[in-house]
């Protein structure tokens, strides 16, 4: 589905809207500018890419996102309402896997985490829906191992998981893959398009992986170095269902891949 | 600052650590001063019981006579004296025998129950035994101050030594160096953080036994006076010696901080520590 | 490490031969016993009023565990459970408490090393004057001593927890009771049981002094009365039983430390044995 079906049917505001948002740290003569002035929207159900050079703060801008940052101006808004700490209808999978899942709590109890908070939620529901969620990403015997018992490539897929069961309508998604072998990586990509068939979500992906940005998004992002700027947004006109093989030798998908490659190469000077 | 300053290792933190820092201290000493001031003050409004609690300035008092009474300080050197000599002791034996239990497995398998059920037997407990044997001396004080102190310098020291680099032990194994010249190049170094901290524990351990020794065995020392001022009756005089242990176990325990990262400045712990 | 990677590498440490274990079993107790067999003989016609025979002094102390099982050694453990547990309560609340506000625990940082610094022992004579002689400041001591490692080590792990697990509850919003008692507290365990460690084997300590300095019961009582009487097959016996509580409630902390802790030590031989 490309944006432009989705704005036709969808006359409200996009699911995530995100107006000239800038973050400086320090003040004075130490001040560092890491993003300067990003403005994009992400419609419902579709995923955009954020590509860029590594060292731009693209996990900065995640975070503004996220409301776990501050941004220094602008605003982000999800629907309608005005992101300043975490909004419930918000979910981040993060980078490091072996750092936010909680060593101490089953795989099925890691899940079940973030429900605890959500209000109506009886236990057994709570415990239905851990179950459901990590038997979406292929996980529905492992609830009582611990994620230290189980490969990187599966404690991610608890990560999503536990995403999933949180039923956010934007996922953010922070360089899911960037620490797990090229084998499970194109699984967890393959993952990926199934969830986005499966839930309704906008998922938003962080990623220095061109092939994956492209792969995997509707819309790909591409960022400058530091200030982070946008430099282009790039429209991904592939057709579902993707496929990794027969989809990345199509010459579509190449030209993407190497348009982007070459924004890259220009900001980065 | 040492342990403050490790610990603000995470993200933004370290940051604006400096200006923090003067903060926490300004901060810091508006709390002690505060407390001070809250102790006098609620002692004259007789919120604390003066049959219990003496007034902060009555105990400053005491704490300052205390300080210019040659009788305290032989009473101090008695208890200081009993405390190095002790550990001193415990380091001579309890270093080669932790090397030796870490190296030798048979050796360390062999003791490993027997060292166990001697170091968890709380050490004062053998205070009335060596009482009798050697009554209420200097000498009953050092006894103690050795059983209580050598374990962790024993326990320090097998950790040390097992935890030497394996490759480390190799390289030198294949240079042929002679047993002797192994253990003084290689494992003695490699174990020496772990040493550090045994010696601190001992420190601080051998302290805690004089004082009782003093206490419980009647032996002389600032103990035994603090025992004394506590029978006779007088409160502002007991509290000013327990301030004063109080001052003398914290400035042992900065200095101990500071000395061993001096003496391991090579090693990551520290350097990761240094801001 | 996949999991059957794990699941084969325990069953390769548990499955020793017989033989084999048997040969550790035998390499770890034949000097106890040896020593025990010397201590024995060697004591056997003793004529020495220090050191009588080793079978007198178990014959005391089996006279103990029967006859002074209710009157002395109960209360004994009773004030040390008690002490211990205020202790641990406490401990963890209040550093949980500090550990969450920086600046809070910053402004009461040398107030609290101070404090900390105070051997145990000496505070006996000022607890003896507020609470008297009996239970009450027996529980007292053992739970101002053996406040101060939990205290102290529940601040330290608080603050080292990691900034991304933060994160995670955060983002996630989780409540402040998930965010402490799920997330932080757990993060925390392993220096908190490593400060109750060294609470356990101090509050054995402080129940001793105590019982010598102001008691009519507990074992350290009956050790120093036996002692101050002559009757060394008592004190010897009272004196092999503290060495035994003292390592037995090390055992058993030590076993609820690998209970509470099996998840630290899945992540560390995990890491160990390099991520995949």
């Amino acid at each position: 589905m490309t944006q432009l079906t989705v704005e036709k049917e969808q006359l409200v505001r996009p699911a995530l809207t995100v107006s000239g948002i800038s973050k400086t740290y320090g003040t004075g003569a130490e001040a560092r500018q890491i993003l300067g002035d990003i403005t994009f929207e992400a419609y419902d159900n579709e995923t955009v890419s954020i590509v860029g050079p590594s060292g731009a703060g693209k996990t900065t801008l995640l975070r503004c996102l996220a409301g776990l940052l501050e941004p220094t101006s602008g605003t982000v808004h999800l629907r309608d309402q005005l992101v300043t700490s975490p909004p419930e209808q918000l979910a981040v999978v993060f980078q490091d896997y072996s750092r936010s899942l909680m060593p101490w709590l089953t795989v099925q109890a890691n899940v079940e985490l973030p429900l605890r908070g959500k209000a109506g939620l009886t236990k057994t529901e709570r415990h239905e829906r851990a179950r459901e969620s990590l038997e979406s990403v292929g996980l529905g015997s492992s609830g009582k191992l611990y994620p230290w018992q189980l490969s990187g490539g599966m404690q991610q897929r608890v990560a999503i998981a536990r995403a999933l069961a949180y039923q956010p309508t934007v996922l953010l998604m922070d360089e899911p893959f960037a620490s797990v072998d090229a084998q499970t990586r194109s699984d967890l990509e393959d993952l990926t398009h199934r969830i986005k068939a499966r839930y309704n979500m906008t998922i938003l992906l962080v990623t220095h992986d061109i092939e994956e940005s492209v792969y995997l998004g509707d819309r790909v992002i591409v960022m400058s170095g530091t200030p982070t700027t946008v430099t282009e947004i790039v429209p991904v006109d592939i057709p579902y269902p993707r496929d990794q093989i027969t989809t990345k030798s199509t010459r579509e998908f190449a030209e993407l891949r190497a348009h982007v490659l070459s924004q890259i190469r220009t900001t980065t000077g | 600052m040492t342990a403050a300053a490790g610990r603000e290792r995470s993200g933004g933190a370290a940051r604006r650590a400096p200006h923090r820092r003067t903060r926490g201290r300004m901060s810091s000493i508006i709390t002690v001063i505060a407390a001070l001031a809250a102790w006098e003050v609620s002692s004259r409004l007789g919120i604390l019981p003066n049959s219990v609690f003496p007034s902060m300035s009555q105990t400053a008092t005491r704490l300052g006579e205390l300080l210019i009474d040659p009788l305290f300080w032989a009473a101090f050197v008695e208890t200081v004296v009993s405390w190095i000599v002790g550990v001193l002791i415990a380091a001579a034996i309890g270093i080669p025998v932790g090397m030796v239990l870490g190296r030798v497995a048979f050796a360390y398998r062999s003791t490993r129950l027997l060292v166990d059920f001697l170091r968890t037997i709380p050490s004062i407990a053998v205070i009335p035994l060596i009482t009798l044997l050697f009554g209420a001396t200097m000498q009953m004080k050092i006894i103690l101050i050795v059983y209580g102190a050598v374990w962790p310098l024993v326990l320090q020291m097998i950790y040390g030594v097992r935890d030497t680099d394996k490759v480390l032990v190799d390289t030198v194994h294949s240079y042929k160096v002679s047993k002797w010249r192994a253990a003084a190049s290689v494992l003695f170094p490699s174990a020496l953080p772990y040493l550090v901290t045994g010696m601190r524990i001992s420190i601080v351990v051998g302290l805690l036994l004089a004082i009782s020794a003093e206490m419980l065995g009647s032996a002389p020392g600032i103990g035994l006076e603090l025992a004394l001022a506590q029978t006779g009756g007088d409160l502002s005089l007991t509290y000013a010696y327990i301030v004063f242990i109080g001052l003398v176990a914290v400035l042992v325990d900065i200095l101990l901080r500071r000395l061993s990262r001096v003496v391991l400045f090579w090693h990551a712990s520290v350097r990761e520590e240094k801001p | 490490m996949s999991t059957e990677a794990i699941v084969t590498a325990t069953r390769a440490r548990a499955g020793k031969t017989p033989k084999r274990r048997a040969l550790t079993i035998i390499t770890e107790i034949w000097l106890p016993i040896l020593l025990f067999a010397i201590w024995w003989f060697a004591s056997a016609d003793s004529t020495s009023i220090y050191f009588p025979s080793l079978q007198s002094i178990l014959e005391a102390l089996g006279e103990m565990l029967t006859q002074r099982f209710a009157s002395d050694i109960v209360p004994s453990l009773q004030n040390l459970g008690m002490g211990l547990l205020i202790a641990i309560v406490s401990g963890i609340a209040i550093g949980a408490l500090l550990g969450l506000s920086p600046g809070l625990y910053r402004a009461f940082q040398p107030l609290l090393e101070f404090m900390r610094a105070i051997p145990g022992v000496a505070l006996l004579p000022v607890m003896l004057v507020i609470f008297g002689i009996g239970s009450s400041m027996k529980i007292a001591v053992i739970a101002f001593g053996a406040f101060w490692p939990i205290m102290m080590n529940t601040v330290d792990g608080v603050l080292s927890v990691d900034g991304m697990t933060r994160e995670v509850s955060k983002s996630y919003r989780l409540s402040r009771f998930d965010h402490v008692l799920r997330v932080v507290l757990p993060a925390a365990s392993p220096q908190i049981i490593s400060g109750m460690r060294l609470s356990v084997s101090l509050s054995v300590i402080l129940i001793v002094a105590s019982e010598y300095i102001a008691s009519t019961e507990g074992i350290g009582y009956i050790e120093l009365m036996s002692a101050r009487m002559y009757q060394m097959d008592t004190m010897w016996a009272s004196l092999l039983l503290l060495g035994v509580l003292g390592y037995v409630a090390n055992v058993l902390f030590r076993y609820v430390e690998h209970v509470v802790l099996r998840w630290h030590r899945g992540v560390r031989g995990n890491t160990q044995g390099g991520q995949g």
